[in-house]
């Protein structure tokens, strides 16, 4: 990328920022006014007090007035002016009971993030009437992010097909708690990440870098931009598999899907047809050095001495 | 004013923490490389737990967590915040991995920083680091043979990353700026570092409608050879409420991707469209269309994918739902190693609360793919049951039995995978000082492989006055491949642990 490049950039970012920069910093309601009525709310629901305590949801009474981040009974619940008069449930709004699609909006007002952004996306949770009350739990948990319970249990407990796949011989190390679904399913990090529209290799090279590009030679069967539409899920299934390596199939079968080479069933006396296709072309991912992803270890067995097989160097 | 400051959350500064010891013995016989689970497992002498929590009269927090401090796959996790407005987090993970003949092992080595801080109400700036270290020894594939991938490695990959993110009127837009770095110790080829900008953003300001968006360039390139790979993506995103019940979204996705090493610019473009529609509590639908097209020097080619979906809820305590998906690629000219290709997916799923805390959950899915001109196929059917029930917070069940039957055809033969499992886990609580939990495992894999795995786990925790605790611990991993004599495993760990909680002030 050149200077003029990265001088573009800037300027986008500058005149995007213009924009935004008279929308900051309106507030709707004084801070007595918002202090009358959480305190109002609270001396009832004395009990969501407690609960919302040690949460980013608790309501101090240092937090009136405060120009920073802060969390009130009426951000989520609206107008409660009706309420307090004649408290009850038909008088107050309840996030819980609205539309899928209000109910992210209500949550949206704050929790603007790439998580939000991507439920715009043609989100498959917002299709299946899935929102956010869903995973958290505003009133009630006092776990990260107000979740119902540890992530992995409450992705597995929708998700229930998933957990066959992990207890394959060969899978990622979920039930470790090494890795975390969010970790590749991300939607719920800060801005930088992505996934949804980048392709799921992105998510794949956060931890296995050595398999990104560029390659002098590359596999196109592992690049998910190609016009082959390839990528790391052609061969692997992340999730777990009977094979080693998260394959899909047996090695040797698996390259045999695109690839059908009859010489190798009878070259030297067919004795290459029983072995994986990784022993000889080991760099299937991209290599620095044969077009056939030849490794230069081969040289040591005298592959390239006869002048049969050539190393592209 | 006003101001009630009773029934509000009063701060008051509470101190809480945590230590666990851990013995564990281990019965061992067979090849480790077989099963996943016994990686991270260590025997003998554990500090088992240790951590605290503070939560300050300030309104700050810090907590420290951290498990296995004495072991190779230890994790640490401390957190501090101050109010709304900033986050510290610092981590640290370690694991390790085994292959080939058990004898070798991998180490991962994985540490994490991140800042979060909010000065004002609408902006929030962050910065990251973050570095990866994978170091072992790796035999080739085929245990006879020597690695021709080299019997080391040594990789080291750092990650930097720094934004701001500008909130206003349920709008968001924020820029970041990401250095990668990878560096192959072994092997200088390997090096490479990349450069990413993303500009991104979202609004839900106006009353029917979703708008995001977002644009990321990002620049690889070999540090050796100095060739680049650089990718520019654009992203436009809208979700629409036409009225009550009926929404639509809609996706445009442009990227290019500029590759010196195949002197190929690859370009993709994607539109997407899904209309939701709830007619009313009982019954909704969906439907969608996506368009792909992608283009390089050599060729170009396209995917049409079409969705149609309803559920249904009958009864209060019952839905149903059935989903189907065709993709069809078009490659006239063939222009790409695999040609064209269609896909079939169709999905139902079934689940029933008979009464509030019990959960019967059914799905069943069929996914059929043919690619018509190298002759290849797959046809996959799946089936997985799940219960859950949990019983006035004494006692919680859950069962999952999965089948699923994969098929894979080529021009020189076939692969099938028959994967059958049950999962069973419970816990008990009978009364409050006793715990007890156990779950299994069975995983049976046929067709053409003959794999068999059983798993079996048990544990009881007794908590005694002061805060005091007890548990013991016993877990089973038995592994089989009946048809490579060599690959069993059996395993049997006895844990004991003692645990004491200090409370607060």
């Amino acid at each position: 990328m050149n200077f003029r490049d990265n001088l573009l950039i800037a300027g986008a970012v500058v005149v995007t920022f213009a924009v935004f920069s008279p929308l900051i910093g309106i507030q709707s309601s004084t801070a007595s006014n918002l202090a009358e009525t959480n305190s109002a709310c609270l001396e009832c629901h004395s009990d969501y007090a407690e609960n919302l305590k040690n949460t980013l949801h608790k309501v101090t009474p240092q937090a009136f007035g405060s120009k920073l981040p802060q969390v009130f009974c009426t951000d989520c619940h609206g107008e409660a002016t009706k309420h307090l008069e004649e408290p009850s449930p038909e008088n107050i709004t309840n996030p819980a009971k609205s539309p899928i699609f209000d109910l992210v909006k209500n949550c949206a007002s704050c929790h603007q993030s790439e998580h939000v952004r991507e439920f715009s996306e043609s989100n498959i949770h917002f299709r299946e009437n899935i929102g956010c009350l869903n995973c958290h739990s505003i009133h009630q948990s006092k776990a990260e992010a107000l979740l119902l319970r540890p992530s992995v249990p409450l992705c597995l407990s929708c998700h229930t097909q998933i957990k066959q796949k992990l207890a394959n011989p060969s899978r990622h190390p979920v039930s470790d708690q090494k890795v975390k679904c969010i970790d590749c399913h991300q939607i719920l990090k800060e801005p930088g990440q992505t996934f949804s529209l980048s392709g799921a290799d992105q998510a794949c090279f956060n931890c296995h870098q050595e398999f990104q590009g560029p390659f002098i030679y590359e596999h196109n069967a592992s690049n998910d931009y190609s016009i082959e539409k390839g990528g790391c899920l052609s061969c692997h299934d992340p999730h777990g598999s009977a094979n080693p390596r998260l394959l899909l199939q047996p090695e040797k079968q698996l390259c045999q899907q695109c690839h059908s080479i009859p010489k190798h069933r009878t070259a030297h006396g067919g004795v290459f047809a029983s072995r994986n296709c990784g022993e000889c072309h080991a760099d299937v991912h991209g290599s620095y050095t044969d077009q056939d992803f030849f490794n230069d270890n081969l040289l040591a067995q005298n592959c390239f001495l006869a002048g049969c097989h050539y190393l592209d160097q | 004013m006003l101001l009630n400051a009773d029934v509000m959350a009063q701060e008051t500064s509470t101190f809480e923490s945590n230590i666990k010891l851990s013995y564990s013995l281990f019965e061992e016989e067979g090849k480790r490389t077989t099963t996943q689970d016994s990686y991270n497992l260590y025997s003998g002498f554990a500090l088992g737990s240790l951590g605290f929590g503070a939560n300050f009269n300030s309104g700050s927090s810090l907590n420290f967590a951290s498990s296995n401090l004495n072991r190779g796959n230890r994790d640490l996790l401390l957190d501090f915040r101050r109010n709304n407005w900033l986050d510290f987090k610092l981590s640290h993970q370690e694991s390790r991995f085994f292959f080939g003949d058990s004898q070798t092992d991998s180490k991962r080595k994985s540490s994490s920083g991140s800042l979060r801080v909010s000065p004002l109400k609408s902006l929030k700036l962050f910065l990251d680091y973050s570095n990866q270290k994978k170091e072992g020894e790796r035999l080739g594939l085929s245990p006879a043979t020597p690695g021709v991938l080299g019997s080391r490695y040594d990789q080291f990959l750092q990650k930097g990353q720094i934004g701001f993110q500008l909130n206003a009127k349920r709008s968001f837009m924020s820029y970041s700026f990401r250095i990668l770095d990878f560096d192959s110790r072994l092997d200088e080829a390997f090096d490479r570092r990349s450069n990413r900008h993303q500009v991104s953003f979202s609004s839900s300001a106006l009353k029917n409608i979703l708008l995001s968006g977002q644009y990321l360039r990002d620049d690889a390139q070999l540090t050796e050879s100095d060739l680049e790979l650089n990718t520019d993506l654009y992203t436009l995103a809208l979700m629409y409420r036409i009225w009550q019940g009926l929404s639509l979204t809609g996706k445009l996705f442009y990227q290019s991707t500029d590759n010196q090493a195949t002197g190929l610019t690859s370009k993709t473009f994607k539109n997407a469209y899904n209309v939701v529609y709830e007619i009313n509590r009982r019954i909704g639908l969906e439907s969608g269309y996506e368009y792909e097209r992608r283009k390089d020097a050599n060729g170009r080619n396209n995917l049409n994918s079409f969705l149609i979906g309803a559920r249904a809820l009958p009864l209060d305590n019952l839905k149903l739902k059935a989903n189907y998906a065709r993709k069809e690629r078009k490659d006239k000219d063939l222009t790409t190693l695999v040609g064209p290709y269609d896909s079939d997916n169709f999905l139902v799923n079934l689940n029933y609360k008979p009464i509030q805390k019990l959960v019967i959950d059914l799905k069943y899915q069929d996914r059929q793919k043919e690619n018509e001109e190298i002759l290849t196929s797959t046809d996959s059917k799946e089936f997985t049951s799940f219960a859950s029930l949990v019983y006035n917070d004494k006692l919680s069940v859950d069962a999952t039995f999965s089948m699923q039957d994969i098929e894979y055809q080529d021009t020189f033969g076939r692969f099938l995978n028959k994967t059958r499992n049950l999962l069973v886990n419970g816990a008990l609580q009978p009364w409050k000082p006793l715990k007890l939990w156990s779950g299994v495992n069975f995983l049976d894999i046929g067709g053409d492989l003959d794999v068999r795995r059983e798993d079996f786990n048990f544990g009881v925790e007794y908590t005694l006055p002061h805060d005091y605790s007890l548990e013991f611990k016993y877990d089973v991993f038995n592994y089989d491949d009946n048809l490579q004599a060599f690959d069993f495993y059996t395993l049997n760990v006895y844990t004991i642990s003692f645990a004491k909680k200090f409370g607060g002030f």
